[in-house]
């Protein structure tokens, strides 16, 4: 079932009253069943929910060999099992057309690179031994299932919420009232203003031959943010969502248009597979070419920065789109990394640096317009338009008058109204998300506050939101 | 025991003080977009069309309203029917085609008067009018039932394409308990749409955009033509004006018909008098008698009194087709339908008035607008009213 349908909320509703009725020791066994059903909703999930407990079965198996044996060769071996698993799965799903050209026809599983990565990482976790391997069967199945991230992440980590199950926490009222607001505020970043900026993007980018060139850019401009709202809103609801069951995941976001380079856009952006993939893939790597000399060694580390992102591009989708997202986010990250020191003594040079909101202004612009160059090979792949022609038609069509310019975009589903809603949510969602966790934000406020602020919010959402039209972004990954 | 009922009442305080903000959290917006929704209603999903609905009330309220022709005056009734106050119910009701809407209340006799009538009623759309009323508990005293020939036929051509079959089919089932194909309809998808959000969006989108209006809009935009007419203006306009009443008065350039062009309108009418519902009526249909039968005992059960009323012909179309039935036996069936009508009159204690044949009422072709619908002005030749 889609987060953002009424029957997920009555499904979420009824959850959580339930799993604060049963005792603590009953509630994994509560969740499991809640999830289960959960993901089995959906008719086309039932037919591959084999996957799924296939996939649990192996690497709950792998991880109890693994923290049973004291044989390297054995650990090794089921290491590579677990891993293999989870590969083999998301190759066989997701990327066999890709890879050999042949069609199979197949519809990969509804979260197959969410809880494949997080049983892989589970596996490899306790061959490392930062995390005990899960001797109950059920708390495991819950830690990849469990409903709230298995669709659209956060990516979970064993050692930070398998302990969460074996002591579930007692009712709290701020914390799930805290969880409950988030969850509507995601909700609202997503239907109210993603959604809002989706529709005059998808309409620029399903059709961009012969689109003017100021649409172009500003689609490109506003998918950026776009996906930003799409994807922490939809990390809002489900992480406000497991903070009212009372568990605690990682967060995904923190303001990565707030960065100042673009290495720190990439700390700030999906936190939760930017560190998987530097825990699983950047660091062994590093560690196997440690030592390598002076430029050798320099062009190994950037070459184990580069390789992180194409594999993350191919993570979102099998398609060349998505692959080139990747390959010019990691070009930059190079380039950032290479030309750090030049730039840190050409820029002691520069007498409008020493101004700090200025520098940290052109500091986010310059992110954001790198950002979102890469982003129009996702977008174009998202929508089914081609980044050639976005890129191309850029200059092209300046010549149009505002008028035109503004009569186009209320066309294109961006009214003045639209825009309005979205500039005036925008604000407020810098304002707000500059201030900390919105969960916990919202229980620092005064009660005349919140209580508005609660209806407010709904009522924005019932009143801008747009309804029926998209699942979140991120859930087709 | 002490500590352990303090403990219960910090429990129960507890699931007090959750459930009473859940409550205040979750009611307040849910139940505003069911207000709106159920209100504003801009798609007539429980109030009906915009623009009729709010023609429903006006004529309630005592307006008279231009256009006619362009009313579904099937929804129309429909909407009168369910808006009309518990108070408002009329004493009088009239039943029938659109032979009887120049019917007005101070012809019939009542000043709490309804004219239901409808344009080509069929005798679905003369029994389920009544059911109508009747389902919005609106029974009336009185039912002036002007009895058109082809509600004694049965035959695929005595209905007409714009009655409800539907209704029609609940109206049997329900009201004369005859085994029907009827089923109720789900309210469920409809009441969906009490908490449909989209619905909420459109609803207050609609309310913005005519919230200072005078007239109604469609959700489209389009306003409605069905616009208030003063009293003072009723007989001056070029359009039909549906009267407040129900009845109408039609547009000036009908009404101002001479006599000589009336008078060929009828002869042209004559020569396809069958088109009008009596296609092949060539003998009294049993089913027809049977059904007029136990729809007149139904009204009966209600507790309103039956008034049969026959509004005759332009003589000229009469004697046509008068001619026609003695020369070729054509519209045998119509030519017998007075005589059994007057039978069942007399046979079950009902009040009837006028006829058919504009002779026996000695009417002239000036008391005619055409071949079929007599003058308001003549009606009260025949009817002395209620």
């Amino acid at each position: 079932m889609d987060f953002n349908t009424l029957i997920f909320v009555g499904f979420f509703a009824a959850a959580a009253a339930l799993n604060y009725l049963f005792p603590r020791v009953l509630r994994p066994w509560f969740l499991l069943l809640a999830s289960y059903a959960f993901y089995l909703y959906k008719p086309e999930n039932a037919r591959l929910v084999f996957v799924l407990i296939t996939l649990t079965a192996v690497t709950y198996l792998c991880g109890l060999v693994i923290g049973a044996s004291g044989k390297p060769a054995v650990r090794r071996i089921f290491l590579l099992l677990g891993i293999l698993a989870g590969c083999g799965f998301l190759f066989f799903f997701k990327y066999f057309e890709f890879f050999t050209g042949r069609a199979l026809d197949l519809m990969a599983p509804l979260g197959l690179s969410y809880f494949t990565f997080q049983s892989m990482g589970y596996v490899i976790d306790v061959y490392q031994k930062v995390c005990p391997a899960q001797k109950n069967p059920v708390k495991y199945a819950l830690f990849v299932s469990f409903f709230p991230c298995i669709f659209t992440g956060p990516i979970a980590r064993a050692g930070q919420l398998m302990p969460q199950f074996d002591s579930p926490a007692r009712f709290d009222y701020d914390r799930v009232a805290g969880g409950v607001f988030r969850m509507l505020w995601g909700y609202c970043k997503k239907m109210v203003l993603a959604d809002t900026i989706g529709g005059f993007v998808k309409a620029v980018y399903s059709l961009p031959e012969g689109m003017p060139g100021p649409y172009l850019l500003l689609a490109s401009l506003l998918f950026s943010y776009q996906i930003y709202l799409d994807f922490s809103g939809c990390c809002d609801v489900a992480i406000g969502g497991a903070r009212a069951l009372g568990f605690t995941l990682t967060e995904n976001f923190d303001r990565p248009f707030a960065a100042h380079s673009y290495t720190e856009l990439w700390n700030r952006w999906h936190i939760s597979l930017t560190s998987w993939f530097r825990d699983y893939i950047f660091t062994p790597l590093s560690f196997v070419n440690r030592g390598l000399p002076g430029f050798w060694g320099r062009l190994q580390g950037w070459f184990n920065v580069f390789i992180i992102f194409p594999i993350s591009g191919l993570w979102h989708g099998a398609s060349w789109g998505y692959v080139i997202w990747g390959v010019f986010n990691g070009l930059f990250m190079v380039i950032g990394k290479a030309t750090a020191r030049t730039r840190r003594k050409l820029n002691k040079k520069n007498p409008l640096y020493r101004i700090a909101p200025l520098r940290g202004a052109v500091q986010r612009v310059w992110v954001y317009l790198l950002f979102t160059f890469c982003i129009v090979f996702f977008a174009a792949d998202l929508y089914g338009g081609s980044a050639g022609a976005v890129l191309g038609g850029l200059f092209a069509g300046w010549d149009m008058s505002l008028t035109a310019f503004w009569g186009g975009l209320a066309g294109k589903g961006l009214d003045t109204a639209a825009v309005a809603v979205v500039a005036v949510g925008g604000v407020l969602v810098a304002a707000v998300e500059s201030r900390g966790l919105v969960s916990d934000w919202i229980r620092r406020q005064w009660f005349f506050v919140r209580w508005p602020l609660y209806w407010l919010l709904a009522l924005a959402l019932l009143l801008f939101g747009v309804f029926g039209q998209s699942a979140f972004i991120y859930q087709q990954y | 025991m002490k500590q352990f009922l303090i403990a219960l009442a910090r429990r129960v305080l507890l699931a007090f003080k959750i459930v009473s903000r859940v409550i205040l959290f979750v009611l307040p917006v849910p139940l505003l977009m069911v207000w709106v929704n159920y209100n504003v209603d801009c798609s007539g999903l429980f109030q009906g069309d915009v623009l009729l609905r709010t023609a429903a009330q006006d004529l309630i309220g005592g307006q008279n309203l231009l256009n006619f022709s362009q009313m579904d005056e099937r929804a129309l009734l429909a909407l009168v029917a369910q808006n009309l106050n518990e108070d408002q119910t009329p004493a009088v009701l009239a039943l029938g085609s659109s032979r009887v809407l120049s019917l007005h209340a101070a012809t019939a006799g009542s000043e709490s008067f309804y004219n239901a009538g409808m344009t080509g009623a069929d005798a679905r759309d003369v029994m389920t009018s009544y059911y109508l009323f009747v389902r919005e508990g609106h029974v009336p005293n009185t039912v002036i039932f002007c009895v058109d020939p082809w509600l004694l036929y049965s035959g695929e051509d005595s209905y007409d394409h714009r009655s409800d079959p539907e209704l029609y089919e609940e109206f049997l089932q329900q009201a004369l308990g005859i085994e029907t194909s009827y089923e109720a309809p789900d309210p469920v998808q409809t009441w969906k749409a009490l908490i449909d959000p989209a619905y909420f969006q459109g609803n207050v989108a609609y309310w913005l955009r005519n919230r200072d209006s005078q007239v109604a809009y469609t959700e489209d935009g389009q306003a409605t033509p069905f616009t208030p007419v003063a009293d003072s203006a009723l007989y001056d306009q070029n359009v039909v004006v549906k009267l407040s009443d129900g009845s109408v008065i039609y547009d000036k350039p009908f009404r101002d018909t001479s006599v000589d062009d009336a008078t060929i309108l009828a002869l042209t009418q004559a020569g396809s008098f069958d088109s009008v519902n009596m296609e092949g009526f060539t003998a009294l249909s049993d089913d027809a008698i049977a059904l007029f039968g136990r729809f007149v005992g139904y009204m009966q059960e209600q507790g309103s009194r039956v008034v049969l009323l026959m509004t005759p012909f332009h003589p000229t179309t009469y004697d046509t087709v008068f001619y026609q039935y003695e020369t070729e036996g054509q519209h045998a069936g119509f030519f017998q339908v007075e005589a059994w009508l007057r039978e069942f009159a007399a046979a079950n204690g009902l009040d009837i008035y006028g006829s058919y044949n504009p002779h026996t009422l000695n009417l002239e072709a000036a008391d005619f607008f055409d071949g079929f619908h007599v003058r308001d002005t003549s009606i009260g030749k025949f009817f002395p009213g209620v």
